[in-house]
C-alpha cells in the first residue's frame, strides 16, 4: 500500500506537471485540444489524490504500522473516528490533505465555470497545477506521508496527541483547511483574469462567491479553534493571539476587505487593481500561514516543529507567487485602470475605503507582531514575545472602529449623503448610543473597553434594525403586502445585502461577547474532600472526592464537586486530567464547564494530592462568552441568505428562515452538547490569595515551562515553571518593589526579555511599539490621498451613456419584466 | 455558483442512452472493488469502505486520463455543440442580473441613499445593458445570417463579430468565444 501510495503521489506531481505544461500551451495558443486536455488531465489529479487519501485513511483503519506516518499519530486503542482524523493530525498528512482539498475544489469550481469564462479556465488550470505541483512537489521530495520504517517496524503506533482527541480539534482543522485552499480559488481566476486579459467584472463574478464560501469556512474553523482551546486547553480563554491562530486570521482580514470593496467595484467600477491585489494578497497569506505552521519559524503552541529545508521551498514559492502575481497586475495595468472618483468624504465608497484601511491595518498590525520575535532573533539575536496585551492594546480599538463603520457603512448614500439624508438616516442610532452611555454611566460600566464596546454593539444594532424597518416599509408601499410578507420579500429581493446585514448582526453578538471578557472573574482554591469554596459568589462549589479511573487509551483522574448557585442546587461539575497511554507527561485537561447566556461557570482540575486527595481548582466566571458562539452561528446563517441560489426564493420565499433555523439548531445543538456531556451529577476551603498586582503581573511575564503561556494562564497541573514564577513574584511584591522593577527583575534573572509576554519599549523593541502607529499612519495618508486625487478628477470624463431609447419596443418590453420582478 | 443554469443544461443535454466510456471505467471500479472487499484480509466495515473508495477513485482517475487524452486528441465532439444554448443560458443570466440591480437602485433611491441625479445616470446605463442583453437574446433566438443593429454608442461595448457577445470596451478578445476583437 504504502508503495503504492508514494507512486500514486509521484504520479500526481508528473500529471499536475503535464496539465500545468498542456494548459500554458493550450491557453497562449488557443488551441482548444490542449485546453480540454488541461483541464482533463487536472481532473485525473484530482482523482489520483481520493484514491491516496483513501489509501492513508485504509492504512490508518487497518493499522498499518510500517507507514512511518500511520505509526506516530495513531495506535491500536485509538477510537476509530481519531484513526480517521488522524490523516490530518501530522504535518506530513495535513500537506496531503490540503492538496487533496484544493484538487477538488479546483476540479468543481473549473467544472462549474467552463463554459462561462471560457478564456480563463486554461489559465485557471495552470494556476491551480502550479500550486499543486509545490505541494505535490513537498511531499514527493521532503514530506512524503507514505514514508515506512526502512528493517523492522514498530508493532504499534504512539498516538494522536491526546490535546488533538477532541471533536472539536477534529472538525477545526478541515474547516480552516476548507477556508484556506479555497482562496486559492478567486486566486486562480484572478490571475486567470489577469493573463488573458478578460479584466471586466466577470471573473469578480465568478469569484465572489467563492470567496464567500472559503470565507465561511475560515470564520467557522477559526471559531471552532476558540471552543477548542477554551475547553481543551484549560485556562478560561479562547483567543490567545497564538501565531497559528493569527495565521488563520490574516487571510480572514484580507477576504472581509475584499467582500467589501469587490461591491465598490460592481457598483461604481472602482478599485479594479486594489481588488485583485486583495486577492493576491489573500491567497498569498493563506500560503504563508500554512508556513508559519509548518517551518517553525515561530513558537506556538500548536506549530508543527521547526523544518529549515521546508522554510526555504515554502519561501521561494512564496516569492514566486508574489513576484509573478504583481508581475502580471503591473503588466496589466493599463488595463486595470478605472474611472475612480470620490463625490464626497460622506458616502459609502468612502466608509467602504476605510473599512478596508482598518482591515489591512489588522492584517498588518497582526502579521507584524506575531513575526516581531523572529525578527528580533534575526537583527539582536535575541528573542522577545508577543503576547495578548500587546495585540489587545491595539486590536480593540481597531475593532472598535470595524464595528462603528459596521453601523456607519449600511446608512450612508452611494456617492453622496446629503446633510439632510445624514440627519435622518442617523437620528435614531445616535439616541440610543447616547442612552446606552447614559446607562453605562449609571451602572458604573467602565467606559474604556466594555461601555464603548456596548454602546457600539446598540449603536449597530439600530442602524440594521432601521435598515429593515425602513427597507420593509418602502417595499410594504411599493407592493402593497403587509408588513412581515414586505419582510421576507426584502431577503429573496436582495439576498446579498440583507444576508450581509444579518452577518453584521452576528458580528455584533461575537463584540457583546468580547465585551463580556472585562467582566471575568477568577480564582484559585485548594481544597479537602468535603471542603467548599465561596469566594466567588452567588457561587458556592463543595468538593466532594477524586477518583481514579481507566480505559484502554487513558487514566482518568476525576474530581467530583457541587456547585450551588444562591444555595439552590445549580451543577454537579466533573473536571479532570486524562492521561493518555504513551502521552503520561502531558495530561490533557478535562474542563468542567456549564453554560448559560449570562455566564459560564467553568473549573479546572489544577493539580491534585493523590495522598491527602486534596486539590488545587481554578475556578472561572466568564460573562458573555457564549455570545460569541451564537454571533458566529448567526454570522453563519447569514452567509447561508447570501448563498441562496435565485431560484431558491423564486418560488417560495418562504424558505428561508426554514433553512436557517436548521443551521441555528445544529449550531444550537453544538453548544448544547458540552453541557450535556460534563453537566450531568456541594468547611472553608483556602484561596490562594492573590493581589491584583500579583494578578496582573502573573499576566505578563511567561511560564517557563515550555507552554509558551503567561504564568496566569499555564493550565499544567502542579506546574514547577508556574510555581517558580509565582514564588518570586511574591517575594519580589513583598520586597516592595515597582512594577516596572519588577519586570527589570524578571528579565535579569532570566537573562533575556523573552520572559515578558510584551516586548519591553526600548531600544530595537522600540520598533514593535513604532510600528503600528507608522503604518496606521501610513495607511490613513494613502487612502486620504487617493480619495483627493479621485475627488479632483471629478467631472472630467463624460457619464452617462446616451441612445439607448433607439428601440421603443424594447423599452417596453424591458419595463414589462422588471414590474414582474417585483 | 454563477452557472446553477449552465450545469443544469448541461446534465440534460447529456442525457445520452449509448454507452459512455465512463460507464466502462465504472463498472471495471466496481468489479475491482467487489473483489477487494472479498481478496482482503482487513474485514473492518470501515476498511473496506475505504479501500472500495479508493478503487472506485481510481476508477475516476481513469475516466478523467480517457477524457483528458480525447481532448488532447480532439476526439470531444460533443462540447461545441451545447456552445448555443449554453450563450443563451449565461445571456439569460446577465440579463437576470442587470435586472435585479436596476432594482436595487430603484429601492436605495427609495431609501434615499441614491440621489434623483445619480437614479438618472446609473440607471441609464443599467438599462442600456439590460436592452443590449434582450437583443441579443431576441437575435440568438434568430439565424446568426441577420445582422445585429446596435442601438447602443458602438464606442462604448465591444461587440464580438462572430458571437455577438458584448465585452468590455478595451477588451481584445471576445470574452465568449476568444475571436479577436479589432
Amino acid at each position: 500500500m504504502a508503495v503504492l501510495g508514494s507512486f500514486i503521489l509521484l504520479l500526481a506531481f508528473v500529471l499536475s506537471s503535464a496539465a500545468f505544461s498542456v494548459s500554458l500551451v493550450g491557453a497562449r495558443n488557443r488551441r482548444l485540444s490542449l485546453v480540454e486536455g488541461g483541464v482533463g488531465l487536472y481532473h485525473v489529479v484530482t482523482a489520483l489524490m481520493l484514491v491516496a487519501s483513501a489509501l492513508m485513511i485504509h492504512a490508518f483503519i487497518t493499522g498499518d504500522y510500517t507507514i512511518k506516518y500511520v505509526q506516530h499519530y495513531s495506535n491500536s486503542a485509538q477510537p476509530l473516528f481519531y484513526k480517521f482524523t488522524s490523516y490530518w493530525g501530522g504535518l506530513d498528512g495535513s500537506i496531503m490533505f490540503w492538496t487533496t482539498l484544493l484538487a477538488v475544489f479546483g476540479s468543481v469550481a473549473i467544472v462549474v465555470n467552463r463554459q462561462r469564462q471560457r478564456l480563463l479556465i486554461p489559465w485557471v488550470v495552470v494556476t491551480l497545477a502550479i500550486v499543486e505541483m509545490f505541494f505535490l512537489f513537498l511531499m514527493v521530495i521532503h514530506n512524503n506521508p507514505f514514508e515506512t520504517f526502512l528493517t523492522s517496524h514498530p508493532t504499534d503506533g504512539q498516538g494522536l496527541n491526546p490535546l488533538l482527541q477532541n471533536y472539536y480539534m477534529a472538525i477545526h482543522p478541515p474547516m480552516l483547511y476548507l477556508g484556506f485552499t479555497g482562496m486559492a480559488i478567486p486566486f486562480a481566476f484572478g490571475i486567470g483574469a489577469l493573463a488573458s486579459g478578460q479584466l471586466d467584472d466577470g471573473w469578480l463574478i465568478a469569484v465572489r462567491r467563492w470567496t464567500m464560501m472559503a470565507w465561511l469556512f475560515l470564520t467557522v474553523g477559526l471559531t471552532l479553534g476558540g471552543l477548542w482551546a477554551y475547553e481543551e486547553l484549560g485556562w478560561g480563554g479562547y483567543w490567545m493571539w497564538d501565531p497559528v491562530e493569527n495565521a488563520a486570521l490574516l487571510p480572514w482580514f484580507t477576504a472581509t476587505a475584499f467582500l467589501h470593496s469587490v461591491m465598490v467595484q460592481e457598483r461604481r467600477g472602482m478599485l479594479k487593481i486594489w481588488n485583485v491585489s486583495l486577492v493576491i494578497v489573500t491567497f498569498f497569506l493563506t500560503i504563508f500561514g500554512t508556513f508559519m505552521t509548518r517551518s517553525g519559524i515561530v513558537q506556538s503552541v500548536h506549530a508543527f516543529g521547526e523544518d529549515r529545508e521546508l522554510a526555504m521551498l515554502f519561501t521561494g514559492f512564496m516569492v514566486l507567487t508574489l513576484v509573478l502575481s504583481f508581475g502580471l497586475v503591473i503588466y496589466r495595468m493599463p488595463l486595470l485602470r478605472s474611472r475612480n472618483e470620490l463625490d464626497s468624504w460622506a458616502s459609502k465608497e468612502a466608509a467602504f475605503l476605510v473599512n478596508n484601511w482598518v482591515l489591512l491595518f489588522a492584517a498588518f498590525f497582526t502579521l507584524f507582531a506575531t513575526m516581531f520575535p523572529t525578527l528580533s532573533e534575526a537583527v539582536r539575536g535575541e528573542r522577545v514575545t508577543v503576547g495578548p496585551p500587546f495585540f489587545n492594546q491595539w486590536m480593540i480599538p481597531v475593532g472598535f472602529i470595524m464595528l462603528f463603520l459596521t453601523g456607519v457603512g449600511p446608512l450612508l448614500a452611494w456617492r453622496k449623503s446629503t446633510l439632510a439624508n445624514l440627519a435622518e438616516q442617523f437620528l435614531w442610532p445616535v439616541i440610543v448610543v447616547v442612552c446606552a452611555l447614559g446607562a453605562c454611566v449609571a451602572f458604573k460600566i467602565p467606559l474604556w473597553a466594555s461601555g464603548v464596546a456596548f454602546s457600539l454593539c446598540a449603536f449597530v444594532t439600530t442602524s440594521i434594525a432601521q435598515e429593515f424597518i425602513r427597507g420593509a416599509s418602502v417595499r410594504r408601499r411599493a407592493t402593497g403586502t403587509d408588513i412581515f410578507t414586505a419582510l421576507v420579500g426584502l431577503f429573496s429581493r436582495s439576498r446579498r445585502r440583507y444576508g450581509g446585514y444579518i452577518v453584521h448582526v452576528g458580528i455584533v453578538l461575537v463584540f457583546l461577547g468580547f465585551a463580556g471578557k472585562s467582566f471575568e472573574r477568577t480564582e484559585t482554591v485548594s481544597l479537602k474532600p468535603g471542603e467548599s469554596f465561596a469566594g466567588l459568589k452567588p457561587y458556592t462549589m463543595t468538593y466532594n472526592a477524586l477518583t481514579v479511573t481507566q480505559d484502554p487509551a487513558k487514566q482518568m483522574v476525576t474530581a467530583d464537586l457541587t456547585i450551588t448557585r444562591s444555595g439552590k442546587a445549580f451543577a454537579n461539575m466533573y473536571p479532570a486530567r486524562w492521561f493518555f497511554v504513551g502521552h503520561e507527561q502531558e495530561p490533557t485537561t478535562e474542563v468542567a464547564l456549564r453554560r448559560g447566556p449570562a455566564e459560564d461557570f467553568y473549573v479546572v482540575l489544577a493539580s491534585y494530592e493523590a495522598g491527602d486527595q486534596s486539590a488545587h481548582f481554578q475556578v472561572h466566571i466568564n460573562p458573555l462568552v457564549n455570545w460569541v458562539w451564537f454571533g458566529v452561528g448567526i454570522m453563519v446563517m447569514g452567509t447561508f441568505i447570501a448563498f441562496l441560489p435565485e431560484r431558491a426564493m423564486a418560488f417560495a420565499t418562504a424558505k428561508v428562515p426554514e433553512g436557517s433555523a436548521t443551521t441555528t439548531l445544529i449550531l444550537l445543538l453544538a453548544l448544547g452538547i458540552p453541557t450535556l456531556a460534563r453537566a450531568q451529577t456541594p468547611s472553608g476551603g483556602q484561596i490562594i490569595a492573590e493581589s491584583a498586582m500579583e494578578r496582573e503581573l502573573m499576566g505578563e511575564i511567561m511560564c517557563t515551562c515550555g507552554c509558551r503561556l503567561t504564568a496566569a494562564n499555564c493550565g499544567m497541573p502542579n506546574c514547577e515553571g508556574k510555581a517558580a514564577q509565582r514564588a518570586k513574584l511574591k517575594e519580589l511584591i513583598a520586597q516592595g518593589l515597582t512594577k516596572p522593577q519588577i519586570l527589570a527583575a524578571f528579565v535579569k534573572d532570566f537573562g533575556s526579555e523573552d520572559i515578558l509576554s510584551r516586548p519591553p519599549d526600548s531600544g530595537f523593541n522600540r520598533l514593535a511599539w513604532a510600528f503600528p502607529y507608522a503604518a496606521g499612519l501610513l495607511g490613513i495618508g494613502a487612502v486620504a490621498g487617493m480619495a483627493v486625487r479621485w475627488t479632483r478628477r471629478k467631472g472630467t470624463e463624460a457619464g452617462p451613456i446616451a441612445g439607448a431609447a433607439a428601440r421603443p419596443d424594447l423599452e417596453d418590453r424591458l419595463d414589462d419584466e422588471l414590474r414582474d420582478l417585483d | 455558483m454563477s452557472s446553477e443554469t449552465s450545469t443544469e443544461d448541461g446534465r440534460a443535454e447529456r442525457v445520452d442512452s449509448s454507452f459512455q466510456p465512463w460507464h466502462f471505467y465504472f463498472i471495471l471500479a466496481m468489479a475491482g472493488a467487489t473483489w477487494a472487499v472479498v481478496a482482503s484480509r482487513h474485514t473492518e466495515p470501515a476498511a473496506l469502505l475505504m479501500l472500495s473508495a479508493a478503487i472506485l477513485a481510481a476508477g475516476a482517475a481513469g475516466a478523467a486520463l480517457h477524457n483528458a487524452l480525447a481532448g488532447l486528441f480532439g476526439l470531444n465532439t460533443h462540447a461545441p455543440a451545447q456552445l448555443s444554448n449554453r450563450v443563451r443560458a449565461d445571456l439569460e443570466r446577465d440579463k437576470a442580473l442587470v435586472l435585479r440591480s436596476i432594482k436595487e437602485l430603484e429601492f436605495d433611491h427609495a431609501m434615499h441613499k441614491v440621489s434623483d441625479a445619480d437614479l438618472a445616470e446609473i440607471g441609464g446605463r443599467l438599462r442600456a445593458r439590460a436592452l443590449l442583453l434582450i437583443q441579443q437574446l431576441e437575435s440568438a433566438d434568430q439565424p446568426p445570417a441577420a445582422p445585429v443593429r446596435q442601438p447602443v454608442a458602438a464606442t462604448r461595448v465591444g461587440e464580438c463579430p462572430s458571437c455577438h457577445t458584448v465585452n468590455d470596451r478595451d477588451a481584445r478578445f471576445c470574452k465568449q468565444c476568444g475571436a479577436r476583437l479589432s
